[in-house]
């Protein structure tokens, strides 16, 4: 069952049009900790020598047997939505000023120009495009430290008392 | 609502306006990864530049910097005339043979049942994509790449029934040699990709070799569920995950899937 003090931050992410973000929180706050594929299987998965083992008939795979999820606790529920939110937000950041720089250092290779555009990152859309430029990325990185503090001083608040 | 979050929010979202898009973060995603390999195939000794829609390519001058992903729904390769605001893709060419190959992001490809098949990441000859630009629409390609990522940048991790469609997906795009005549889209002769295949490109024996000739992933950011690897040792299919900026998994893909390229698309 969802912890209704959740409420709040979904309705915020949807204001602010992260619809897909506040779905990943009711969805993922929902279903708990799920068992990882233990990181060897993966690994031995994907492994040549493996593959020509298992092909040969002498070895058998090993990956773990499908295992429900265990339920988060309602303070959980806070703690991993907090740490998810930011997390995405991060990552999808850092990801794209990264694509960004590599773009442009592809595209300058060896060139000798001074002034020069930068690569903007464009998504094109039927009815549209989303562009966004390494200057907005920089800003973005720069907005985040205020959403980290803002959703941390959240949570206490959450952990404090407020009622379920 | 949270006031101060909602400040902090906007401020990053009004920036960021991708974030607003459902699909935004995993298109990040997938530019993340095809960049980390071309930065990679670069720094091994190949040629790489960034190609516009209609085939040419970006110069470091050039005022028109974007580098375009396509939203919504999947399409094929866009014609030439239709101009160069359509996807954008990333070129190389290896050293020694001078052989040239594109990295195509979101593109569909037509599998033997008719059926597309979107590709997040693919590497495919680079004669395939100058074909099916030479056409006015443009076209979607058919059969298989020899690089295959599929990117999952969702909040839960991966299950196996994620593994069953990849696998079937797969199949679907391998054509082989006893379909020759069998398939009506297959040109004749039959290749493993098409159209405008370089020679080389003979179908493959059957799906199990297929699967060992060419390097398939599904790469995840939040990793795998218990068992759901299930099904990959056996249709060689790499399992990469979890896989975030800066992790181990990307690290590993990105070494191997370039060592792979250089021994084997040359």
């Amino acid at each position: 069952m969802l912890d209704r003090r959740l409420l709040p931050l979904i309705e915020t992410l949807t204001r602010s049009d992260l619809d897909w973000l506040a779905l990943e929180v009711i969805n993922g706050a929902l279903a708990g900790r799920a068992p990882n594929e233990p990181s060897e299987a993966i690994i031995a998965a994907r492994s040549v020598a493996f593959r020509q083992k298992q092909d040969a008939g002498l070895q058998e795979f090993t990956s773990a047997t499908e295992q429900p999820g265990q339920p988060f606790s309602w303070q959980e529920q806070i703690e991993w939505a907090v740490k998810h939110v930011l997390e995405r937000i991060s990552q999808v950041i850092s990801m794209m000023s990264a694509s960004a720089e590599r773009l442009d250092a592809i595209v300058e290779e060896g060139a000798d120009v001074i002034e020069r555009p930068k690569t903007i990152l464009v998504l094109a859309e039927a009815d549209g495009s989303s562009k966004v430029s390494v200057e907005e990325l920089t800003a973005a990185a720069e907005a985040f430290a205020s959403l980290q503090g803002a959703l941390r001083e959240w949570a206490d608040q959450m952990r404090s008392g407020a009622a379920k | 609502m949270i006031p101060a979050v909602a400040t902090a929010l906007d401020s990053i979202v009004g920036n960021v306006v991708t974030l607003r898009n459902a699909k935004g973060a995993g298109r990040a995603y997938e530019l993340y990864i095809m960049t980390g390999i071309a930065m990679e195939l670069k720094q091994l000794g190949c040629t790489v530049w960034v190609q516009r829609s209609d085939g040419s390519r970006i110069a470091p001058v050039d005022s028109d910097r974007r580098f375009v992903q396509r939203g919504g729904v999947p399409t094929g390769i866009p014609g030439a005339a239709q101009g160069k605001s359509n996807g954008s893709s990333i070129v190389f060419r290896m050293p020694g043979s001078g052989r040239e190959w594109e990295i195509w992001n979101g593109i569909k490809f037509k599998g033997r049942s008719g059926g597309d098949h979107e590709i997040d990441i693919a590497i495919v000859p680079r004669e395939i994509g100058i074909t099916l630009r030479s056409y006015p629409h443009g076209g979607v390609p058919g059969g298989r790449p020899r690089v295959s990522i599929e990117c999952k940048d969702v909040g839960q991790k991966g299950d196996v029934d994620e593994m069953r469609a990849f696998v079937a997906r797969m199949y679907d795009l391998t054509f082989l040699n006893w379909h020759a005549g069998k398939i009506p889209h297959q040109p004749n002769p039959p290749q493993c990709i098409f159209p405008g295949a370089p020679a080389g490109n003979d179908p493959y024996y059957s799906f199990w070799v297929g699967n060992r000739e060419t390097f398939n992933v599904v790469a995840r950011r939040t990793g795998f569920r218990a068992g759901a690897t299930a099904m990959t040792g056996y249709y060689a299919v790499q399992p990469r995950g979890p896989l975030f900026p800066g992790s181990p998994e990307e690290t590993s893909l990105i070494s191997d899937l370039s060592q792979w390229t250089m021994q084997n698309l040359v």
